[in-house]
C-alpha cells in the first residue's frame, strides 16, 4: 500500500525519525539507522572544543539520508535562527528542527520564540519542524508561520516516560492541517506505536534507543512498532464500549413512528 | 595580535588568514564552519581572508544530536 | 478563503456512495471516538446510522450533559417590521402575499419589551423582513437602544449586513447573529427565491463571517429542513459552523433546525423530515460538535420538544409570537409561520424544572457596554 509521508516536497517512506544524541560511540549510528530504517536522521552543532580531537560524525551517516540539524543551544529565536543559517552552509541542507529551550530545570521548549524563529526561517527559504509544548493555539501560529510539520512533545525531553501529552497530541493531529511528529519523551516501542494509532504522522527517537542496552535491537523494535501503529491507524480499530451499563431509552419516544428512511 | 576564538582570547601573528589558523590548530578543514564576527565565511574565502586585531572567530561543527 | 471556497469544494460529495460505504461496525467505531471527522460526520447522517439511533442518543445525552450541564437558555423572537421585498416561495412574509404590512413604532417597542421582560426572559432576538427601506439599519439601532434597557443580549435575525452595518450594530449593543441560509444547495435556493436581493446566495452565506469579523460575540446558523434533502442539508450546514468554530475560536456558536411549518400561503416542504430523521440530524450535530448550542423553536410541538431536552438540545424559545406586535396584541395578526409550542414561558419553565433541567434565562451580560440596567448596579464578582 502506497502509504508515503510528504514533508516540505520531499517523500519520506519510513515514518519513525531518528536522533544521533547520546550513543556511546559514533560505530552504532550506522547500524543503529539500519536498523531503525530512519531516514530523518538529527545532528546538532556546536563549537570545535580545541582540546580534544574528535571524528567526523558525518562519516559515520550512510548516504541518501536527510539530515536534520536542531538548534539545541538556542534560548531565543534569534540564536535559533543564528544556528540554522549555519548548519544550512556546513551542507546539512535546507531542513531545520527548531528546538529554542529557555527553560533548563523542565528544558520544556519556549514556543513563542520558536514562532518568531519560523517566521524567518520559513522566509529563508528553509523547511521548518519545530519542536515545541503541545498547545492548540501555539501549533496554529507555527502552521500559519509556515512550518512544515508540528513536532510536540510526549514528556519533558529525556525522560522515557511516555506519551503524557496524549490528550493534547489528539487535539493537535484533529485540528492541525500538518503532519504532526511525537518529538522526545517516547521511551518505549509501545508508546510510539499508541502515537502512531492516535493518528501521529511519524515519532522522533533518541534516548530511548541510544541507552538502551542493545541499541540496535530497539531501533529495529521501533521500527516495528511504528510500522504497526500505522497499519493500525490506517485499518480503523474495532469500537471499545465505554459503557455496559442499560441505559434508559431516549429515543423511545420515536417508536410509534415508522422509519421511512431506512 | 590578539583576537577571540569560541569565546577566548587567543595571539596570533599578524597577518594571519583564516586558513593559516585553521591549520596551525590542526582543525579538520572539512569538517569546521566559520562564522566571523558574526558572519558565515565560506569555505572558499578562507585562504585570502586575513584576520584582524579583536576579531571574533566561532569554531564550528557538525555533531551528534537529538 | 470563505465558506463559499468551503461549498465549492463540498459540491462534489456524492452522497449516495459516501452512504453505500457506511457499515454498522464503522458507527460503532465513531461513536467511541473522541473527535469526528467529516465523513464521521457524514456517516451519522446516513440511512444506516439510523439504525443505531438510540445508540447515538446515548453518546449525545453524555457529550450534552458533560458541555452544558442540565441547562436550557430560554429567549424569545420579536418580531419588528413585516415589510419584506422578498419572493422567498416558503415565506408568509413574502412580497407577494397580501398581508397587512406594519412596522413597530418605538413606543411599540417598548411596550413589547415590557411585557417579554414581564416573564423573566433576558435574551432576546429581534427580527424583521428583508427591506432596507422600511427596517434600516438606523431603525434597528434605534429599536436596539431602547431594548438593551430591557434584556442583556440583543440577536438580530434580519437581512444580511455588510461587515461596517454588523460593527455599527454590535457598538449599538447587539450580540449575537441569527442567520439562516435556508437551504444550501444552490440550485433549490435560486429556485425558492426568485427575486429580492435575497437572490445573492453568497452574500447570505458568507454573513456570518462578515459579522465575525466585526466581533459579534455569538452566531446562530442554520437551514430550514425540508427546502432540500435533509441529509445533505443538514452535513452542509455542520460543516458550515465546523468552519466558523475553526475561523473565530472565541466565537460562541449555535445551530438551528427549523422545520418547515405550514404558514399564509401554500407552500408544501418538498422533502418532509420526519421526527426520527429530526432526532438524528440533531444528534448528529451534537457527535461532531459537541460544544456548539443547539436551537429548538416553538415550530415544534410541545411533546416532541421535551424529549429533545436530554438529545443534545441547549436553546429553546418560548412565549413565542411571530405576528408584529403579539408580544401585546391580543388580535392574532398574521404570523411568519405557526407556533406549534404555544407553552407560556411560566409554563417552559416548570417543564423544563420537571425535567431536570435548568432553565436558565441570562447567561450573559455585556460589562464593556456599562449598560445599566434599572435599580440594577453592575459589579464584577
Amino acid at each position: 500500500m502506497e502509504d508515503k509521508l510528504e514533508i516540505g516536497g520531499r517523500q519520506v517512506e519510513s515514518r519513525l525519525f531518528m536522533g544521533t544524541g547520546k550513543f556511546a560511540d559514533y560505530r552504532l549510528i550506522p547500524e543503529v539507522i539500519k536498523a531503525s530504517k530512519a531516514q530523518v536522521i538529527t545532528v546538532a552543532l556546536r563549537r570545535v572544543d580545541f582540546g580534544t580531537p574528535e571524528e567526523n560524525m558525518l562519516n559515520y551517516l550512510p548516504p541518501g539520508i536527510i539530515l536534520m540539524p536542531n538548534t539545541s543551544g538556542a534560548r531565543n529565536a534569534a540564536e535559533a535562527i543564528r544556528i540554522a543559517r549555519i548548519a544550512r552552509a556546513a551542507g546539512c541542507g535546507n531542513w531545520v528542527k527548531i528546538e529554542v529551550v529557555s527553560d533548563q530545570k523542565y528544558l520544556l521548549p519556549d514556543n513563542f520564540e520558536t514562532v518568531k524563529a519560523i517566521e524567518v526561517l520559513v522566509k529563508d527559504g528553509f523547511v521548518v519542524l519545530p519542536y515545541m509544548s503541545p498547545d492548540l493555539m501555539a501549533a496554529k501560529r507555527m502552521a500559519e508561520a509556515g512550518a512544515a510539520a508540528i513536532m510536540p512533545l510526549g514528556a519533558p525531553i529525556g525522560t522515557n516516560r511516555g506519551l503524557k501529552t496524549r490528550e493534547l497530541i489528539q487535539i493537535l493531529i484533529s485540528e492541525i492541517n500538518l503532519p504532526i511528529i511525537v518529538d522526545a519523551g517516547i521511551g518505549r516501542p509501545s508508546e510510539a506505536a499508541e502515537a502512531m494509532e492516535l493518528g501521529a504522522a511519524a515519532v522522533l527517537v533518541n534516548t530511548a534507543v541510544a541507552t538502551a542496552d542493545n541499541p540496535v535491537l530497539m531501533a529495529e523494535a521501533f521500527a516495528q512498532a511504528v510500522e504497526a501503529g500505522r497499519k493500525a491507524y490506517l485499518s480503523g480499530p474495532g469500537a471499545t464500549r465505554h459503557f455496559a451499563e442499560a441505559s434508559s431509552p431516549l429515543t423511545g419516544f420515536l417508536r410509534n413512528e415508522r422509519s421511512e428512511s431506512v | 595580535m590578539q583576537v577571540k576564538i569560541n569565546g577566548k582570547a587567543a595571539e596570533l601573528p599578524d597577518n594571519s588568514s583564516l586558513k593559516d589558523l585553521l591549520l596551525a590548530r590542526e582543525l579538520p578543514l572539512d569538517v569546521v564552519i566559520i562564522e566571523l564576527n558574526g558572519e558565515i565565511i565560506h569555505r572558499g574565502q578562507w585562504e585570502a581572508l586575513k584576520l584582524s586585531p579583536d576579531d571574533s572567530l566561532e569554531v564550528l561543527r557538525i555533531i551528534s544530536g537529538g | 478563503m470563505t465558506f463559499y471556497d468551503e461549498i465549492l469544494r463540498l459540491k462534489n460529495t456524492d452522497y449516495a456512495a459516501a452512504f453505500e460505504r457506511v457499515t454498522p461496525s464503522q458507527i460503532a467505531r465513531i461513536l467511541a471516538k473522541t473527535e469526528l471527522q467529516p465523513q464521521d460526520f457524514l456517516a451519522l447522517l446516513s440511512p444506516k446510522a439510523s439504525l443505531a439511533l438510540e445508540e447515538m442518543a446515548q453518546v449525545a445525552h453524555r457529550l450534552s450533559l458533560r458541555h452544558f450541564g442540565r441547562t436550557i437558555l430560554l429567549y424569545t423572537p420579536l418580531y419588528l417590521s413585516n415589510y419584506c421585498v422578498n419572493h422567498c416561495v416558503y415565506c408568509g412574509f413574502n412580497a407577494t402575499n397580501d398581508i397587512q404590512r406594519r412596522k413597530l413604532t418605538l413606543a411599540e417597542v417598548e411596550l413589547e419589551a415590557k411585557a417579554i421582560a414581564q416573564t423573566g426572559l433576558q435574551h432576546l432576538l429581534i427580527l424583521t423582513g428583508e427591506s432596507r427601506q422600511r427596517s434600516s439599519v438606523s431603525y434597528i439601532k434605534e429599536c436596539v437602544s431602547v431594548l438593551r434597557k430591557y434584556f442583556s443580549s440583543i440577536s438580530i435575525e434580519i437581512y444580511p449586513l455588510s461587515s461596517e452595518e454588523y460593527a455599527e450594530l454590535i457598538a449599538a449593543g447587539v450580540d449575537g447573529l441569527t442567520i439562516y441560509q435556508e437551504v444550501y444547495d444552490d440550485n433549490i435556493y435560486g429556485k425558492l427565491h426568485p427575486k429580492g436581493p435575497k437572490r445573492d446566495y453568497r452574500f447570505r452565506l458568507e454573513a456570518p463571517e462578515r459579522a465575525g469579523q466585526a466581533q459579534i460575540r455569538a452566531i446562530n446558523i442554520g437551514a430550514l429542513l425540508g427546502l432540500g434533502e435533509w441529509r445533505s442539508e443538514v452535513f452542509l450546514a455542520g460543516m458550515h459552523l465546523a468552519y466558523l468554530q475553526n475561523k473565530f475560536p472565541e466565537i460562541e456558536i449555535s445551530i438551528s433546525l427549523p422545520r418547515m411549518r405550514p404558514q399564509f400561503g401554500d407552500y408544501r416542504p418538498e422533502f418532509p423530515v420526519s421526527d426520527r430523521d429530526l432526532v438524528q440530524s440533531i444528534l448528529a450535530l451534537r457527535l461532531f460538535m459537541p460544544r456548539a448550542s443547539i436551537t429548538i423553536s416553538t415550530r415544534e410541538n410541545a411533546e416532541l420538544r421535551d424529549n429533545l431536552i436530554r438529545l443534545g438540545v441547549t436553546k429553546m424559545s418560548a412565549g413565542s409570537s411571530t405576528a408584529i406586535g403579539g408580544h401585546t396584541d391580543a388580535k392574532d395578526g398574521i404570523g411568519q409561520f405557526e407556533i406549534s409550542d404555544k407553552r407560556s414561558v411560566d409554563e417552559m419553565r416548570k417543564t423544563i424544572a420537571n425535567l431536570g433541567y435548568k432553565p436558565v434565562l441570562k447567561d450573559w451580560h455585556d460589562l464593556n457596554l456599562g449598560v445599566k440596567k434599572d435599580n440594577e448596579t453592575v459589579s464584577i464578582s
